[in-house]
């Protein structure tokens, strides 16, 4: 049903900061959101005294917050305390938050490596690729789990990898897809492998791309490959934004351009 | 809380105070040094401009108000205001609140709305076939007439024949010499405007007002005019017990069932579509009846796809409902629930309502346009 809902809680002159996604919250129905949208990444840690107190003295909902601290101290599920927030804000409506439940329910019975990794594929897709690496760690460092399969272990090294890849850290990249490769024998994490060896190789060579010693045709096309992106990357808008900007000498644009890269850093790094 | 309930009246030149007499029952003037009025250091008009002037003005006037009540806590101030006008009642609220009465604890109203209290808080006999108002004061000859009138389950105050004579203003000399002389010469006018007022309808009674009636002796003509078939009252406190009325009336919560319907209180009840946990549901904005300086509000809403906020215009006089339509449509599409908006309701009288929309955007997940809609809509 369409029309409007009425916010009856108060919006937050402190926000709460939520430092693994960079996010802001300034009102019961942001949290609401954020929560039905990254159900994956939230844990019991989640409801922690610092939103409790959040809730209670910037939203000025003290009812909700004694509510959660009670729920806290008895320990109670995800669940519970997710719904709470959820059924006390008037913002999803009864079907939605039962859909939620459904999910909360699956996450319940998930291996506790299972859920690790679907939360870091959800900071991943946010491009918080750090504290996807920590999970992800996490599940590689852990005592090996019998009864998961050997594709999951390569999909956790394979995606750690793309994390270090998309951080600039391709020696690193390299490491994790090579022992995806390992693990899996699948094709793609070998030739992953390879393609992050050769930006680890440009990047440590002051830039230059050299590829002075292919010693097989898959090497030979793997180089064809990046050098095929290297090319059409000059005519993707990112670089031409890039490049304007460059020709241009544009202070403001420059330093809007700065701002966001130190964003983005600031996400990948949070 | 336990606190004094007082009706202050600020009139251009004079002031008056009344407190609540809440063993009696009834509203009670408190005299100034002896006198039941405080000369205003200057007119009220010019003291907006000189907020320290009418700060100190109003702090006389409560600190007489602790002081003849032994109380120093103020539970409700309503204060009357003969030019009910924004920037006149913003600069009358500073002053209170500076002279240390809570925002809170703060109403203001017109004198019409003093005399629906007033006069309708009287014995039944004394309103049941309507009231008429004569107020003769330095702006001029001001009269109108008061019905209570049952329609659905709520009873109406309403006020018509509302007539102004701006011609015949009181001076400073008048004063001087009590006004019977000038009374006199007015009488004519006087009886005339009187009949015009009684003429078409007969009234349980009729109340003389403001400082041109401060007088002993009524002209004859005049006095015969008003006092045929109706009782007529004569004072100078009518006001300030009506406001005092009026504060005790909102802190006890009484008359729910009764609207005021007069100069300077909302002719219609505003109504707007919500939805509440999935469900349609009303929204009241503003009731009939309410004071517009006290009717404006400000929402935030979450768009759940839609593009326009329908008003529901109910009329108290019983006149067909109709619906306005504000749209905000210009705003930025999103789906999924991500956009605050911001409804802004603003009334500077009782028959005009502006309402504002504005795009907050939805926190950091969307950024804001801040783009805004602003509508003016009559009532």
């Amino acid at each position: 049903m369409s029309g409007l809902i009425l916010c009856r809680t108060k919006e937050a002159v402190n926000p709460y900061y939520i430092s693994g996604m960079d996010i802001k919250i300034y009102s019961l129905e942001e949290l609401c959101y954020y929560i039905y949208n990254n159900v994956y990444l939230i844990g019991t840690d989640f409801i922690c005294p610092k939103l409790i107190e959040f809730i209670r003295s910037e939203t000025k909902e003290p009812k909700l917050a004694d509510r959660l601290e009670y729920l806290a101290g008895k320990k109670a599920g995800l669940a519970e305390m997710v719904l709470t927030i959820l059924r006390y804000v008037d913002y999803y409506t009864d079907d939605e938050i039962e859909k939620l439940r459904g999910i909360l329910t699956t996450l319940n019975t998930q291996n506790v490596y299972e859920r690790l990794k679907t939360r870091a594929d959800r900071l991943m897709l946010n491009e918080c690729y750090y504290a996807a690496i920590r999970n992800y760690s996490q599940i590689i460092n852990g005592k090996k789990d019998p009864s998961l399969s050997v594709v999951f272990y390569s999909d956790v090294c394979y995606n750690m990898g793309v994390a270090y890849a998309r951080m600039f850290l391709f020696r690193q990249a390299q490491n994790c897809f090579n022992e995806a490769y390992s693990l899996s024998r699948h094709e793609d994490c070998k030739k992953a492998a390879m393609a992050a060896g050769r930006l680890a190789f440009n990047s440590e060579s002051s830039g230059r791309v050299e590829f002075l010693d292919e010693q097989t045709d898959e090497e030979y096309v793997i180089r064809r490959e990046i050098e095929t992106l290297m090319d059409n990357a000059m005519y993707s808008d990112e670089y031409r934004h890039i490049d304007d900007i460059y020709k241009n000498k544009d202070k403001k644009s420059i330093g809007e351009q700065i701002e966001h890269w130190k964003e983005q850093y600031v996400r990948y790094t949070g | 809380m336990d606190g004094l309930i007082l009706g202050i009246d600020i009139c251009n030149e004079y002031s008056h105070l009344s407190f609540y007499d809440k063993s009696k029952n009834v509203p009670e003037s408190v005299p100034f040094a002896g006198e039941m009025v405080l000369a205003n250091p200057d007119t009220l008009d010019r003291m907006t401009e000189q907020p320290d002037k009418l700060a100190g003005h109003v702090a006389e006037i409560m600190q007489t108000a602790y002081r003849y009540c032994a109380c120093n806590v103020a539970e409700r101030v309503c204060v009357a205001i003969p030019h009910f006008e924004r920037h006149i009642v913003d600069a009358v609220r500073d002053a209170f609140i500076s002279a240390g009465v809570p925002d809170t604890s703060l109403m203001f109203i017109s004198h019409e709305e003093c005399l629906a209290y007033y006069a309708f808080g009287m014995h039944r006999d004394l309103w049941i076939n309507g009231v008429i108002l004569i107020d003769y004061s330095y702006d001029g000859i001001t009269g109108y007439r008061m019905d209570r009138v049952a329609i659905g389950s709520k009873q109406v105050i309403a006020e018509s024949d509302y007539m102004k004579d701006e011609n015949r203003v009181l001076t400073d000399e008048f004063a001087q010499t009590n006004g019977a002389a000038d009374l006199d010469i007015l009488s004519d006018i006087l009886a005339q405007d009187a009949d015009k007022l009684i003429g078409k309808k007969a009234a349980s009674s009729v109340y003389l007002t403001g400082r041109g009636f401060d007088t002993t002796k009524l002209p004859d003509t005049f006095l015969k005019c008003i006092c045929n078939r109706h009782r007529a009252f004569a004072g100078q406190n009518l006001y300030v017990k009506g406001a005092c009325i009026c504060a005790f009336t909102e802190v006890n919560a009484l008359q729910r069932d009764v609207i005021v319907a007069c100069r300077n209180r909302l002719p219609s009840t505003i109504d707007m579509d919500i939805i509440e946990r999935g469900k349609k549901k009303i929204f009241r904005i503003a009731s009939a009846g309410t004071n517009w300086y006290h009717a404006g509000r400000s929402v935030d809403f979450i768009v759940d796809d839609c593009s326009s906020i329908t008003l529901h215009i109910q009329p108290a006089g019983g006149q067909k409902p109709y619906d306005e339509i504000v749209d905000f449509s210009d705003f930025p599409y999103r789906a999924g629930k991500t956009t605050r908006i911001n409804v802004r309701f603003e009334f500077e009288g009782d028959d005009r309502c502006s309402v504002t929309v504005t795009d907050k955007g939805f926190g950091c997940f969307v950024q804001a346009s801040w783009k805004s809609v602003v509508r003016s809509i009559d009532l």
